[in-house]
């Protein structure tokens, strides 16, 4: 039996050496007009080229990962603060993280003093896919229930427990470790707790923080602190515009358990536009709504929806509203009723 | 598309596609047995090539869209090719993307990652590795490393690009490089580079 095809062209090692090549000139900037030239020409040659190089170029990254992986092992334990190897050194540099390579070296002297690094350092990604919500128990007791499309990073240390929102909405539930600050950041914000349970929504362009039980400080810009911190009580949510807390309302526990419903897989509307909520259940399933006629999207809705259940509430909205609905591609039209 | 959002689709498709290469192509490897090493490796890339102008935020499962889109070219170069018995063109069709097999608990994943990195760097050429470490461990750029190991900046890249490639295949393929020469890799001698 022959090969199921033949491409056109040979040699296809040449592609991922020419790739390889390009994306470590990438990575150290912008290239020359003439470079540029020649690289555009290679990459439009052949469909190929530009899956080589993007291949390589993840490769490049995932190695930085792992570097950094590495490198955070070292913030744990005492040879963080020795130097690297006078070989490892170069001697007219200074080496900009050689804490990073303490932590290499660290490592390559074996495998078991690696296993307990790796042991001390609890980082990790969770993820929740669209509809489905996720309920994790944090290494310290603590837990964090991802709502639909939630993406957080898990960092503690001996000293800190830091959490990456990376996009979503998250509950939080802290125990208490007055050594161990709880925070959660995201985009630049960054959310301080000490015993309490609260929720982060980093979905829409503002950042919500809202606190169920105890105190937490809300504090824009992760990176040097120039504002003071501000205080968020129980029953208060906090709204972040562009890095500055522009409101704290106070909201009802009643409220918050409505806006939380995403824990029991259900979604509960008490007069949002429709189109929030259509934004809102969008959220959770692959199967999208749109609403085709603005005047439709702006009157308010009533109800408690299955959060799984797009084309239940689709239904039941047509039927409240006198819309339409139709199914197109995936796509639940609604639209005002035609009058005849 | 802007640098941000090239950098963003890189960092995505490091997380999201470059750790199942290995799981496709053993899947591959199991269920096309006409398909030779090369055909797999432009099957990649070309998979790779269309994730080139996708909105990778709309793909909510990447080792899905991976199965599928290599699938996909599977079956377009297949009807192209016209040599491919009916039977067998059903066959591809009717490929079940295989479900997610148990994978090891992510901190023994990342440990077995770095472990392998780590190994693969200690088993490059000496003045490559030495390439490699500076950049990625301490962060020196190509300048300065063609500085402090006193060789051109052309050849910092070459060696860097090499290193790159080594670890590229060795995280995304079965068997690690077995024919020196076959890779192409292998061939590269480093220490006449300088001319």
């Amino acid at each position: 039996m022959s090969r199921v095809w033949v491409f056109m062209t040979t040699n296809r090692k040449r592609i991922d050496e020419h790739a390889a090549e390009w994306a470590v000139r990438l990575s150290s900037g912008p290239l020359s007009a003439d470079a540029q030239a020649e690289f555009d020409s290679w990459l439009n040659a052949d469909i190929r080229h530009r899956g080589a190089l993007l291949r390589v170029q993840a490769a490049w990254l995932d190695v930085d990962r792992l570097v950094a992986l590495a490198g955070s092992l070292s913030e744990a334990g005492p040879s963080a603060v020795e130097p690297p190897s006078a070989r490892e050194s170069p001697a007219s540099y200074p080496t900009r993280r050689w804490v990073l390579a303490a932590g290499l070296s660290a490592l390559t002297a074996g495998s078991l003093s690696m296993g307990w690094w790796l042991w001390r350092r609890r980082d990790e990604v969770y993820e929740s896919g669209i509809g489905e919500v996720r309920r994790i128990t944090l290494p310290d007791g603590s837990s964090m229930v991802l709502n639909t499309a939630t993406r957080a990073r898990v960092r503690f240390t001996d000293s800190r427990r830091h959490v990456d929102l990376i996009q979503g909405e998250a509950v939080f539930d802290v125990s208490k470790d007055q050594l161990r600050p709880f925070v959660v950041l995201t985009r630049n914000v960054s959310v301080r707790a000490v015993g309490t349970v609260f929720a982060v929504r980093a979905v829409e362009s503002d950042i919500a923080v809202t606190v169920t039980e105890g105190v937490v400080e809300v504090a824009p810009s992760t990176e040097v602190n120039l504002t003071r911190p501000q205080k968020v009580l129980a029953d208060e949510r906090a709204v972040v515009r562009n890095a500055q807390v522009v409101a704290v309302q106070s909201v009802s526990p009643a409220q918050i358990q409505r806006q939380q419903a995403w824990q029991d897989g259900l979604l509960s509307f008490d007069g949002e536009l429709l189109s929030e909520a259509v934004a809102e259940i969008n959220r959770h399933n692959v199967r999208q709504v749109q609403i085709d006629d603005v005047a439709l999207g702006s009157r308010p809705v009533v109800g408690v929806f299955r959060a799984s259940d797009i084309d239940g509430f689709a239904q039941a909205v047509a039927v409240a509203l006198s819309a339409d609905s139709m199914l197109e591609n995936e796509i639940i039209h609604l639209r005002t009723q035609s009058v005849q | 598309m802007s640098g941000d959002g090239k950098l963003a689709r890189n960092r995505w498709i490091a997380s999201h596609i470059l750790p199942y290469e290995r799981e496709v192509r053993n899947w591959l490897r199991r269920h096309v047995h006409t398909l030779t090493n090369d055909d797999m490796d432009d099957l990649i890339q070309e998979a790779y090539a269309r994730l080139w102008l996708v909105d990778f935020t709309q793909v909510s499962h990447g080792r899905n869209y991976f199965y599928t889109t290599v699938r996909n070219l599977l079956l377009l170069h297949a009807r192209r090719a016209r040599i491919v018995p009916m039977e067998r063109l059903g066959e591809i069709e009717s490929l079940r993307i295989a479900s997610e097999e148990p994978s090891p608990e992510r901190q023994v994943a990342a440990r077995q990652d770095l472990e392998r990195l780590l190994a693969i760097v200690e088993d490059l050429p000496p003045q490559c590795q030495r390439a490699f470490k500076l950049q990625k461990f301490h962060d020196l750029s190509q300048k300065e490393i063609s500085r402090e190991m006193n060789i051109s900046e052309k050849t910092v890249e070459k060696h860097l690009s090499v290193a790159i490639l080594r670890v590229l295949d060795a995280f995304t393929r079965e068997e690690r490089a077995p024919a020196r020469n076959e890779s192409g890799v292998g061939v590269y001698d480093d220490q006449s580079q300088e001319n």
